[in-house]
């Protein structure tokens, strides 16, 4: 039930928002990110649910998500960059609406963090979807650079507004979510040609620093969680005291674990920092993502 | 940082910032080496002890590595079975020939085999996703696996069969499949590594990682043609799975073997399994090569971050705050070791060089020649080539890496501008460098001198031959007429371009004698027209003998438009970078600049008329302003923002000067044509 306390904290907020500026009442989403999608019945929010995973990672693999829920959803098909460049377009575009025809939906949504040698492909597969309605997930970088990383055919964005940090930088505060960080990327939003929604962070995870180096992440865990083998040092820095595995993962003695969350007051501070930024009306706040 | 800036900015971020990231995978491709695989009693030929980062093609560099040897075991076992030569068998199974075969057995299994490939297959000859497979194949080859087949074939058709239940994620069948084949144990066949592999696998997906791991790490440490199966699938999940993986060992190597491999997946800490499997047992093959790991590991962070990086950032990205933490760690341990072999005292000795500057002193002569090098090369300040030369022609082991090491000393202690400066630059694998944009008259005639030198030194045959520079001789008469052009040496230039083939001569792309508003002349398209490098230098040389107020005119247009800034720079360069300008260039580029503001102020001397005047003075801010572009400190760029033209003009009191000159005369038809261009906003 805990996630439905947050996400209570987080409605209510946005709902404080709404009051003050009657102009804006956004609806609300939570993305659904794994292979195995149970949406509770009773689901007052859309749906976001990754549909294909299509990744290269010493071999091909597209997995598909099993999701048997009779109402709309947004179907979300993420790529990888590796992926993009190993297979062919047909073959994804094949694979693409073979899926899509399982569910009803009104939009999708495409997810793919592209590279300049990516582009031209990841764009071009876009086309191929122009009789859809389609949306792109938009990274801060994508905004500020659009110029030299180019704006997808897409109808509309949606800003990640999370993982803005130096992932491998050691002193990195808060990978998931750093306001003075964001702020160095809120540029050009003015000259943005595309729509956005914004899509905000609604999970936790610790980065392991090992020798003064990030060498690792595991998602989903939250510094309550943590038991009397990790040793608080600093604010959400933890020293692990013995080896042993935790969530299926190993953690080495004397391993620097850095908890990463993001508390209701932030999400409220970053929807004020976004419409600031932002030209059009928001209409949809998604969350990243949905967990029981 | 005390020389050439840019060359040596294209240089470390080779280093650095993983500006090329994509063409390294393994560490001793590109780089020195200095710990020896044999006193480790490891195969260094073999990618999976090689230290890597991780990419994809690392992974697929592995499996090739693999392929290669089950190919050949296969062809073997084969050839072996049905008596045919290797290349038969090979031409039929690898390359879908249709060859006469006579033997039915085979010719069943071949029919069988282009079933199996056209299911799995496509048309581009990638495997298939399973939801593109028909699952037909799976009764297909039930039935062909079921019909009577001598043992050969029946273990080959059991493995099809076993693959192909694994790839629809049928583990229970698979398992089943594969424990009924007890019978067919006898034969002798390298099939049988393929089935273990696909029992480890199946036995993970089923859950049972003790049983997965402990068959995996016998993979691992057994197999001939799919090691590295063992090595990237060993999986734990829990301290449970782990004691009982380690209570199944049946002896202490078995732990270390655990531990090993634990250590080697991706974001585990094989240091910290290193102490733990110095704590079963002080020497194993396991330990040995654990260590030959983790001392590349140690090596590469102390060159990457200590020698070469800039901000603690790795190739990968990767930040450390501590770049000799893990060194100090791995010096730590090793030094703890109670019983020391000789791999661990060389690698101390190895370490203490790099890390402590000690002079080394190990037993074995050559080895010992090899830390002396390193030391001596590492302390190196100045250059003595003879003294370089018989130091290093004395190594006897790892001599490709003592002159890799070598070379990349010497690319940072060459004076700049050198010859042998480009050169040791050249010679490093990973620098897309080139020579050429870098030569200068002087260099040239170095490199001819070189290359003409009877008793070179080896460092002098070694730059030669590594950097793969060469020139023929059509092209240095080119770039000799190019360089002679810009430096003002006309006859000399025409001299050489005479020598040049003509289908090889430059063109400027308008004619550089004109000058236009625009700050690079660039004229209208309809007065784009090819001008040769010929015309060029012939004008030049009959204008230069003449001294009329249009001579010095057209003379200063021909410097200011061979220029960096002009409309026909390739009539005087060999290479021009737009992107950034190039900290080499700027004394050439202000030369020209310079012979240019000579012969305009010449003119301007001479000239009664004020139409021509204004004409001369708005040129004469042209030059001004490029002057400061070369010059500013801030910006290597040729492309300006109207804002970074602005501060350009507000520090350059000779421009603004120029600027008041030309208001005298505002009446002119001239000035009206050039009244509003952007950077007289400045002054508004």
């Amino acid at each position: 039930m805990r996630w439905l306390v947050v996400i209570s904290i987080i409605v209510i907020s946005i709902w404080n928002l709404s009051t003050k500026n009657s102009n804006f009442h956004p609806n609300i989403g939570y993305y659904f990110w794994t292979t195995n999608c149970k949406i509770p019945k009773d689901f007052k929010y859309i749906p976001y649910v990754k549909i294909l995973d299509v990744s290269y990672q010493n071999r091909l693999n597209i997995i598909k998500t099993r999701c048997s829920y009779p109402k709309k959803i947004v179907p979300v098909v993420y790529i990888d960059n590796f992926a993009l460049k190993k297979i062919s377009l047909n073959h994804l575009e094949k694979a693409i609406k073979s899926e899509l025809k399982k569910y009803k939906f009104k939009k999708i949504q495409f997810d793919c963090d592209w590279t300049n040698k990516t582009k031209t492909k990841y764009f071009k597969l876009l086309n191929y979807f122009k009789n859809y309605n389609v949306e792109a997930t938009i990274r801060l970088h994508q905004v500020k650079f659009f110029k030299q990383t180019g704006v997808p055919p897409v109808k509309k964005g949606i800003l990640m507004f999370y993982n803005m940090s130096d992932f491998k930088n050691p002193d990195t505060k808060n990978y998931i979510l750093d306001l003075n960080v964001a702020k160095k990327y809120l540029v050009n939003f003015d000259k943005y040609p595309l729509k956005l929604d914004i899509a905000l962070p609604h999970y936790s995870q610790a980065t392991i620093i090992r020798y003064g180096e990030v060498v690792g992440l595991v998602e989903g865990i939250n510094a309550k969680d943590l038991d009397k083998t990790f040793e608080h040092i600093s604010q959400n820095r933890y020293r692990v005291l013995k080896t042993h595995y935790f969530k299926g993962h190993l953690f080495y003695k004397d391993d620097i674990v850095r908890v990463d969350e993001v508390p209701p007051a932030m999400i409220e501070k970053s929807i004020k920092l976004l419409k600031q930024h932002i030209k059009n009306r928001i209409e949809n706040i998604v969350y990243f993502r949905y967990s029981t | 940082m005390k020389r050439l800036l840019l060359i040596l900015i294209f240089v470390t971020n080779l280093f650095s910032c993983g500006l090329h990231y994509d063409i390294y995978d393994f560490l001793d491709e590109y780089f020195y080496n200095f710990i020896p695989a044999k006193l480790a009693n490891v195969d260094d030929k073999n990618p999976l002890y090689k230290y890597h980062f991780y990419r994809n093609p690392v992974y697929e560099k592995r499996v090739a590595y693999y392929a290669k040897i089950k190919k050949e075991l296969n062809l073997d076992e084969w050839s072996k079975v049905l008596k045919l030569d290797k290349k038969v068998v090979e031409d039929i199974l690898y390359h879908d020939k249709d060859l006469e075969v006579k033997d039915n057995e085979f010719r069943e299994y071949l029919s069988f085999l282009r079933d199996y490939k056209k299911a799995f297959i496509d048309r581009w000859g990638f495997y298939l996703d399973k939801i593109y497979v028909n699952r037909s194949i799976i009764q297909e080859a039930k039935q062909y696996y079921q019909k009577p087949h001598s043992n050969f074939f029946k273990l080959r058709y059991a493995y099809n069969l076993a693959r192909i239940y694994h790839f629809f994620g049928m583990y229970d069948e698979e398992l089943k499949l594969i424990n009924s084949l007890k019978n067919l144990k006898k034969q002798d066949s390298i099939v049988w590594e393929w089935i273990e592999s696909l029992k480890a696998g199946a036995l993970q997906h089923k859950g049972d990682f003790v049983n997965s791991a402990y068959l995996f790490a016998k993979v691992f440490s057994t197999h001939k043609s799919d090691k590295y199966l063992g090595y990237y699938d060993f999986k734990i999940k829990t301290d449970k799975q782990w004691q009982e993986l380690l209570n199944k060992a049946k002896n202490d190597d078995e732990k270390l073997l655990f531990h090993f491999l634990r250590g080697m997946q991706k974001g585990n800490n094989l240091l910290s399994e290193y102490q733990e499997m110095l704590k079963i047992k002080q020497n194993s093959k396991w330990i040995d090569i654990a260590e030959y790991m983790l001392a590349q590991k140690a090596q590469y962070k102390y060159f990457n971050f200590i020698e070469n990086a800039e901000n603690n950032v790795d190739f990968d990205g990767n930040y450390t705050k501590h770049p000799i933490e893990f060194v100090e760690h791995f010096i730590k341990t090793l030094k703890s070791k109670r019983q020391k072999s000789d791999f661990d005292n060389y690698l101390l000795e190895y370490m203490f060089v790099l890390t402590k500057n000690n002079k080394p002193h190990y037993y074995d002569k050559n080895y010992n020649d090899l830390l002396n090098y390193i030391y001596y090369i590492k302390n190196l300040k100045s250059i003595n080539e003879a003294e370089i030369s018989k130091r290093l022609s004395n190594i006897k082991v790892l001599r490709d890496s003592a002159i890799k090491y070598t070379i990349n000393k010497l690319s940072k202690l060459y004076p700049e501008n050198s010859l042998k400066l480009y050169l040791a630059i050249a010679c490093d694998e990973l620098s897309y460098f080139d020579i050429n944009r870098y030569m200068t008259i002087k260099t040239f005639k170095e490199y001819s001198a070189l290359k003409a030198k009877k008793d070179k030194n080896l460092i002098e045959k070694l730059l030669l031959k590594g950097s793969n520079y060469h020139i023929d001789k059509d092209k240095q008469n080119l770039y000799y007429s190019l360089l002679y052009t810009g430096s003002g040496e006309f006859e000399t230039a025409l001299k050489y371009l005479e020598k040049v083939p003509k289908n090889m001569h430059r063109f400027g792309n308008f004619n550089p004698f004109n000058v236009y508003f625009d700050g690079n002349n660039y004229e209208s398209r309809e007065h784009h027209k090819p001008y040769p490098q010929k015309k060029f230098l012939e004008t030049m040389i009959k204008v230069s003998s003449k001294k009329s107020v249009m001579d010095y005119f057209l003379r200063a247009n021909g410097w200011y438009n061979i220029s960096y800034f002009g409309n026909s720079p390739m009539l005087s360069i060999i290479y021009r970078r737009t992107t950034v300008i190039e900290k080499n260039i700027i004394k050439p580029e202000l030369f020209k600049l310079n012979q240019a503001k000579k012969f305009y102020k010449k003119a301007l001397s001479m000239t009664k008329d004020d139409e021509f005047k204004a004409k001369i003075i708005y040129q004469l801010m042209k030059v001004a302003l490029a002057k400061s572009i070369l010059t500013s400190k801030n910006y290597f760029k040729p492309e300006f923002e109207r804002g970074e033209v602005f501060g350009l003009i507000h520090d350059n009191p000779q421009y603004q000067k120029l600027y008041y000159d030309l208001q005298n005369y505002k009446n002119t038809k001239y000035y009206q044509k050039i009244k509003n261009c952007a950077g007289f906003e400045y002054f508004k």
